[in-house]
């Protein structure tokens, strides 16, 4: 589903008795994003690109513009099947899930919820889900405490595309994560987006982290929008002022690196000066 | 935090003593009055002029045939308080009923509505705390009669306004969860995230709080009946038995000491039980 | 230069939960030079945050809730003397915490008594380092501290509550309260994790800085291997309990030496991937396979590797010295 932003703005009322200064979350977003690509929206915190994900999300009106989703505003009319076709992954994967439900009961909640299917087809698609992304159906059981943020993590992604959404808004999935486990929650959201061609919106502070996996990025900076573009253009040619600091701060590993020469036999422990 | 707590409990006896004692008596005090019908060994409003005023069996002067004496008119006192348990039981049950009933439902319309609602809805519980329990109740009783709903709905009324502010706290506090959130964008409506997510996180510390209020109720019980405006006869509780023994507190003072002691050890019991409960809680959520 | 500051001389730290004893820091053996920046470089679970508290007996401290029982060495060059920080006293400890060794933890609003205001907490702090000072003195010292670490207005800040400044802010208070006091060695535990790039990279470079000027070492905690290029001298990496390797960053980068951290340089976005990223997870602390604990995810992993590799442990260690925990990439 292609999405367009027009004129988006959100502003909350400061002060005593709202009398102060408005405090623009969201300042005149303007924005499209294809069907089936994979947008980046950066910025640091305080940037508004959270609260354009909940907005997208219809977790919070907009003070002024629009949200079309092909089309169509979820704020003008009460969609019933809007909630099935955008779904969100979040930062806390462990405040996400409910701690007295299993995991089993939290990947079918959407479907439990609209209803779809037979409570025993809702079982076996639990299970393909799981395998989806990458863990085996004994997890169905287990209660979230027990596992890693990466492992929670993949089922919070389980459970978004349960109910097929075709727009997945992701804010912030791998910055709780360890590198390794990023890694690979970033393959399982590339490899996702190939095979169901879902329109993604991930949010995020990491630029070297969009770059990984996302087509365009959008940077923001205290409720504006200050630069689109490809995600390679971006990278070697930042234009905005506020996009050349964040290329300048961003900690890189320009190293080229070569890996460990591996012996064939175990060498004994010879030192190394 | 655990540290010096635990350290403060080497001084008191260690805790699945007190809830196994604790409980243990409840079981065979409530047991008793649960079975009074079977197990009673009178009527208890036998009246028996020839045993009138008889002591306990331990002392002088006392049978077997009455193990814990006769009242002033030969009624045996065992039986009596069986019935009288059971009654009193009842009745509180009954009023920590729907006293949490409306606390809860109010509660939870209150967090989730949100809005006027909510503010109504405080405001009313605020007034309700600062009128005086028994004047509310005796006023109640005096306009409604003394019908035994009457009583139960009028003992309700005693504290449900401390669950309607812990539902409406946990729902506002529970409504700003991560899980909660996801339900909502997955599609939930409002009764289903009370029904799957906050009503189940509810249970916890509910049930503390009723184990917590039973004591308080029974004794507000007892103690209207104690000053005439409860039961009535022929129903008798235990407060109106103490009621009843206050005249002969120096002739017989078992006739009003039997039924004490028991309201004693009951809400006694109620208290340790629940403090037990709450300790383990909060060991549990300490994971 | 060429004695350590600090050396550990097999460190193993043990807890006891509730579901059995576990292993947090094994036999760790580190060196830790005057003046460097050493990376202490581990995912979740791998020691290192466990570490660096035990290295200052945090869990010693009243209150605390589990109790770590230590053992090994870990020396402590104080003047002329060395104190082994394992079997110090609690009174020494004391006295190390206020001089030698400071700690800057990773949240710093945990870290400051959020109703005593700025001014109050730096002075208190100050205190313990310089006992001779009177109130004025103090008083005008914490506001020259909080100028030194970049803080904008150090007059107004002083009258102000840790809430009311920003997350970057507060980190340089922190900075600033464990510098102040001269310690010889800063241990600094992810201290940058939770704040945005910039001011991430503008506190690393006050950091840079200040270590410049006192010739301390600081031993540095985190998961960010952007910052360890970019800000560290060594790097040490930790995987289940156990230091893997130990290498000068530049070489580290160039040709790593143990496959787990070649899988980790891997598995950062934009990484040149001529190495497989790692998979898997790291072994529950309760469940570390016997041998060497990576050989389940391990790409080159052999039948030798059942048996635990030993970390050479060279005639003298330098700063140029290279380790690694592994049978197949030693020369």
């Amino acid at each position: 589903m292609t999405i367009e932003i027009r004129g988006l703005s959100v502003t909350y009322p400061t002060g005593l008795f709202g009398r102060g200064k408005p405090f623009q979350a969201l300042d005149d977003v303007n924005l499209r994003i294809s069907k089936g690509s994979i947008m980046g929206i950066v910025g640091e915190s305080g940037s508004g690109k959270s609260t354009l994900g909940r907005v997208i999300l219809r977790l919070l009106r907009p003070s002024a513009g629009q949200v079309l989703i092909d089309g169509q505003d979820p704020y003008a009319s009460e969609d019933p099947g809007f909630r099935r076709n955008v779904q969100a992954v979040f930062q806390d994967s462990g405040a996400s899930l409910n701690p007295r439900r299993t995991v089993g009961a939290s990947i079918r909640e959407g479907l439990d919820i609209h209803r779809i299917g037979t409570p025993a087809e809702r079982e076996e698609k639990v299970v393909h889900l799981l395998e989806q992304v990458g863990l085996s159906a004994s997890y169905a059981t287990r209660m979230p405490h027990t596992l890693s943020g990466g492992q929670r993590q993949r089922i919070n992604i389980a459970r978004a595309v349960a109910l097929e959404p075709k727009v997945l808004v992701a804010d912030e999935p791998v910055s709780a994560l360890d590198t390794s486990v990023q890694a690979q929650v970033l393959e399982l959201l590339a490899g996702l987006r190939r095979s169901t061609e879902m329109t993604m919106i991930f949010i995020s502070h990491d630029l070297s982290v969009v770059r990984e996996i996302c087509d365009r990025a959008a940077i923001m900076h205290r409720g504006k929008l200050v630069e689109t573009g490809a995600i390679d253009a971006i990278f070697e040619h930042p234009r905005h002022p506020v996009t050349q600091a964040l290329m300048r701060d961003m900690p890189r590993l320009d190293v080229p690196v070569t890996l460990p020469t591996l012996s064939p036999q175990p060498t004994g422990l010879a030192y190394v000066s | 935090m655990t540290a010096s707590a635990s350290s403060i409990r080497k001084f008191t006896l260690p805790k699945i003593d007190r809830l196994s004692l604790s409980l243990g008596l409840l079981v065979i005090i409530i047991g008793g009055g649960l079975l009074a019908p079977v197990l009673a060994p009178h009527e208890p409003n036998a009246v028996n002029m020839l045993a009138r005023m008889r002591p306990p069996v331990w002392m002088e002067g006392g049978s077997w045939d009455n193990i814990l004496g006769t009242d002033q008119i030969g009624r045996d006192l065992l039986s009596r308080a069986m019935w009288g348990t059971l009654t009193s039981i009842g009745i509180a049950i009954f009023g920590l009923l729907f006293s949490a009933a409306l606390g809860i439902g109010l509660g939870v319309l209150a967090g989730v509505l949100g809005g006027w609602f909510d503010k109504i809805a405080m405001m009313f519980v605020d007034v309700f705390i600062t009128l005086p329990n028994l004047l509310l109740i005796l006023c109640g009783i005096a306009l409604l009669g003394t019908d035994v709903w009457v009583l139960i709905l009028m003992i309700a009324l005693v504290r449900w306004e401390a669950y309607a502010r812990l539902v409406r706290g946990q729902v506002l506090l529970l409504r700003e969860l991560g899980y909660v959130e996801a339900s909502r964008v997955l599609g939930g409506k409002p009764h289903w995230i009370v029904a799957k997510h906050i009503l189940p996180n509810l249970i916890s510390p509910l049930m503390v709080m009723v184990t917590l209020n039973f004591p308080g109720v029974l004794l507000m019980e007892a103690g209207l009946s104690f000053l005439g405006v409860g039961v009535q006869p022929p129903t008798s509780s235990l407060g109106k038995m103490i009621g009843d023994g206050r005249d002969y507190l120096v002739n017989a003072p078992w006739i009003a000491l039997v039924p004490s002691v028991v309201v004693v050890l009951i809400t006694l019991s109620f208290q340790i039980a629940g403090d037990a409960l709450r300790d383990r809680m909060d060991e549990l959520n300490n994971v | 230069m060429s004695e350590p500051i600090l050396s550990l001389d097999q460190l193993n730290v043990r807890f006891a939960t509730s579901r059995g004893s576990v292993a947090a820091v094994r036999s760790a053996d580190l060196a830790i030079f005057k003046g460097e920046t050493l990376a202490l470089v581990g995912e979740s679970g791998s020691g290192k945050s466990t570490l660096a508290k035990a290295l200052i007996r945090l869990n010693d401290a009243p209150f605390s809730q589990a109790r770590a029982e230590i053992s090994g060495r870990a020396l402590l060059r104080v003047g002329n003397e060395v104190i082994d920080l394992v079997s110090a006293s609690r009174s020494q400890m004391r006295q190390i915490r206020a001089r030698q060794v400071a700690m800057v933890a990773q949240d710093a609003l945990s870290g400051l008594n959020p109703v005593v205001r700025i001014g109050r907490q730096v002075a208190e702090a100050l205190q313990s380092a310089f006992p001779g000072l009177t109130r004025t003195m103090l008083d005008d010292k914490v506001v020259e501290l909080l100028d030194e670490v970049g803080l904008p207005d150090p007059g107004k800040i002083v009258s102000r509550f840790p809430h009311q400044l920003s997350g970057g802010q507060r980190q340089r208070i922190m900075i600033a309260m464990a510098v102040a006091r001269g310690p010889q060695l800063l241990i600094a535990d992810e201290p940058t994790t939770a704040l945005d790039v910039s001011v991430q990279a503008r506190i690393l470079q006050l950091m840079k800085r200040l270590q410049a000027q006192s010739g301390a070492a600081t031993l540095f905690i985190t998961h960010d291997l952007g910052v360890v290029a970019n800000f560290a001298d060594r790097v040490a990496v930790m995987y289940a309990g156990e230091i893997v390797e130990v290498a000068p960053v530049a070489d580290f980068l160039r040709q790593p030496m143990h496959p787990y951290t070649a899988g980790l340089i891997a598995s950062v976005p934009g990484s040149h991937r001529q190495f497989p990223r790692l998979k898997g997870n790291a072994p529950d602390p309760l469940s570390v396979p016997s041998g060497c604990a990576f050989r389940d995810r391990c790409p080159a992993a052999m039948a030798t590797c059942e048996a635990a590799p030993p970390m050479a442990t060279p005639t003298m260690i330098t700063q140029a010295n290279r380790q690694a925990r592994c049978w197949r990439t030693a020369a």
